[in-house]
């Protein structure tokens, strides 16, 4: 049943000139940080998550959802340009992009990539409307032990499906967990984890954690990378880099049309992998392109036509919406930027999950709306400054680490002007250094870190109800018992059919094959 | 000589390999257990039943059972590229990043922002390879300014005796 009282504020709060200031910078920063091949949708959210506590819900949102979708969309801009995706999700854009570019049609291909990114992302922003409700009704039927069942059965998809490597994934997964138990248990009072510091008694808080992980991490990689080359440079020479400028007709109308089955084949594959825990965009976009290639081999995908980028691109962009469905319907995160959404609805003291519909229906409504309405900012922005943008590959990288870490000192000591948090984003920016380095998937950690007390309350309260008994507390229900037991089966599952590994072997099949 | 060069070189190898970076975690979490053996806390059971370091234990033995895995499963002979490539660096560049950005702040938090800012920034640009040191100072200068300026906007105070909040 939809609230009309919730959701006329909500219209109210979103069609306010500041929301729409914040969703239009969100967007235009987020095209920006896609556009520049170092930067991700979760560096740009994470830097960026901090300032929203000082704004209202609908700002914050409209920040931070801009942000991701531009971002999403933007990395096409330097892979098309450069051959260089400025996000991973986009790294399936180059194989016709780029050829598209050298052949004199980049106009076209960037314009392909803009329309087959918002219509994939606005129609799964529709379908993420529809579905996020209903799946909320089941969740609020579940008791703390389904839950805490559900919790688990999503961290263990997590773990097994981020990354090639099973074992890298859980072990990312468990380091989430355990850095969520560290600080004075809430209903003790006793300090657990604390390694004897004091100012750890209140616990890792998310912000210098994401903050450390996924921008100070990622920085400390480009710093390594830029040292590198500077020292190939110098031995070698001068690193050259082929400079094109984006030329050639536009998109007509029929062209555009003509992609409608590219598109649908991302729109569904997008979505589905969105909803999916720990998969996320690169996986929509590869798999997208794969399902095309061999579906429609009459148009020649990999050669440097506009099918192949409408498949891409649609993969990519379909899965922002859906990506927020198992935050909405059960308070599971699917992925790190969902994770870092989530983490601003609690910032606005919002706690994601099903009772959210009932206790914050103008929350969920402004989310809806705003999810909706970036896509028109995209839209505009991507088509206005597209071309400007593709310049922005060519600022120099070392330009862009010492700013990044500078926001990161301040963005984590900011949020509580505690010294402590910039202690606490530099350990775990260097933990997310090499965490990059060795390929551990760095979204386990911090989804579980977010699940962790949630997990913990909910098996607390079982077994408050049950009166202490632990067997009663875990499966006190068939539908309990049956997610156990999906638990094992789908952990099991994955050791033996290596999803994870399948997943990459896809991606590097389709590189593979258009290489050849 | 020339055979324990090679024995140091397979070594070094090795500890790139997932096998070799499995082992190094497992000591690691090892003394991790070591630790919550000793603590009194992980033992304690409360009223409601609940025994205070479940989910920690729980943790620390996935955490092992992970690393045991990247010993022995079907990878523990791969080596990405990335984790091929590592040297010193991989370990006295992040070092060193952490620890200026660290002195960075307590200067810039201690002193003044907007002195201390631009010299971080053209210091690091400058570190990093960009050339003239010109080119460093001018944009260390405006960078600063734009950040200074954008927080003020949003209502972030950062610390300035020349511009006070």
């Amino acid at each position: 049943m939809v609230n009309v009282e919730a959701l006329q504020e909500a219209l109210i709060l979103v069609l306010a000139w500041k929301t729409m200031m914040w969703l239009a910078i969100g967007v235009f920063i987020g095209v920006g940080v896609g556009a520049m091949p170092g930067l991700s949708a979760s560096t740009g959210i994470a830097l960026m998550l901090p300032l929203t506590f000082t704004l209202p819900h609908a700002s914050a949102l409209g920040l931070l959802i801009g942000l991701y979708k531009g971002a999403v969309y933007g990395g096409s801009i330097s892979a098309i340009s450069f051959a260089t995706p400025g996000t991973s999700e986009a790294a399936a854009t180059v194989f016709d992009g780029h050829k598209m570019m050298r052949a004199g049609q980049g106009r076209k291909a960037l314009l392909m990539a803009l329309y087959a990114s918002i219509t994939a992302d606005f129609l799964s922003d529709v379908i993420t409307i529809l579905i996020a409700p209903l799946l909320a009704l089941v969740a609020l039927e579940f008791g703390p032990s389904e839950r805490f069942w559900l919790m688990v059965l999503a961290v263990c998809l997590l773990g097994a499906l981020s990354g090639a490597h099973l074992a890298k994934g859980m072990l990312s997964a468990a380091i989430g967990l355990y850095v969520g138990t560290i600080g004075i248990d809430p209903i003790s009072s006793v300090s657990r984890n604390t390694f004897d510091l004091w100012w750890l008694a209140g616990g890792v808080k998310l912000i210098p954690l994401v903050i450390g992980v996924f921008a100070m991490g990622a920085m400390m990689e480009k710093a390594v990378e830029i040292v590198r080359e500077n020292e190939r440079a110098k031995k070698f020479g001068g690193i050259v880099r082929e400079k094109l400028t984006v030329t050639g007709e536009g998109l007509s109308w029929k062209e555009y049309v003509s992609c409608w089955r590219e598109m649908s084949i991302g729109l569904g594959i997008g979505t589905f992998v969105g909803m999916l825990p720990g998969l996320g965009s690169t996986v929509g976009a590869f798999m997208a392109y794969g399902v095309a290639k061999s579906a429609y081999p009459e148009k020649k995908i990999g050669t440097g036509v506009i099918e192949g980028i409408a498949a891409a691109e649609a993969g990519n962009n379909a899965t922002v919406g859906p990506t927020l469905v198992p935050l909405l319907a059960f308070g599971i995160p699917g992925s790190a930027a969902a994770a870092l959404i989530g983490a601003a609805l609690m910032l606005q003291g919002a706690t994601p999950g099903p009772r959210m519909f009932e206790l914050f229906p103008t929350v969920i409504y402004s989310l809806f709306l705003i999810l909706l309405i970036g896509n028109v900012f995209n839209l505009f922005i991507g088509r206005l400054f597209a071309f400007i943008y593709a310049k922005l590959g060519e600022l120099p990288a070392p330009l862009l680490v010492p700013i990044v870490m500078m926001m990161a000192v301040i963005g984590s000591y900011s949020f509580e002007n505690n010294p402590y948090d910039v202690i606490v984003m530099l350990f775990f920016g260097v933990m997310g250094y090499f965490m990059r380095v060795l390929k551990v998937p760095e979204a386990p950690m911090v989804i579980t870190f977010l699940l962790a007390p949630q997990a913990e309350e909910n098996i607390r309260r079982g077994l408050l109800i049950q009166e202490g008994d632990w067997s009663a507390a875990l499966f006190n229900s068939p539908l309990a018992i049956g997610l156990a037991i999906a638990v094992v089966f789908f952990t099991y599952l994955s050791t033996r059919l290596r999803m994870a590994e399948r997943m990459e072997e896809i991606t590097h099949e389709v590189e593979e094959s258009d290489k050849a | 000589m020339d055979g324990e060069t090679a024995n140091a070189d397979k070594r070094a190898v090795w500890l790139r390999t997932n096998q070799g970076v499995g082992v190094v975690i497992t000591v690691m979490i090892g003394l991790l257990l070591l630790y919550l053996s000793q603590q009194d806390w992980v033992f304690e059971k409360l009223r409601d039943g609940f025994q205070l370091g479940f989910f920690t234990i729980v943790s620390a033995f996935t955490m092992l059972a992970c690393s045991l895995a990247m010993i022995f499963d079907g990878h523990k002979r791969q080596s990405d590229k990335e984790m091929a490539a590592m040297d010193r660096k991989d370990f006295t560049v992040p070092a060193i990043a952490a620890a200026v950005c660290f002195i960075y702040f307590k200067l810039a938090w201690g002193f003044d922002f907007l002195l201390v800012t631009p010299v971080f920034l053209a210091v690091g640009v400058y570190v990093l390879g960009i050339r003239p040191i010109r080119k460093c100072v001018i944009s260390g200068v405006i960078i600063t300014v734009i950040i200074f300026a954008m927080f003020r906007v949003i209502g972030i105070s950062l610390p300035s005796f020349i511009i006070p909040a």
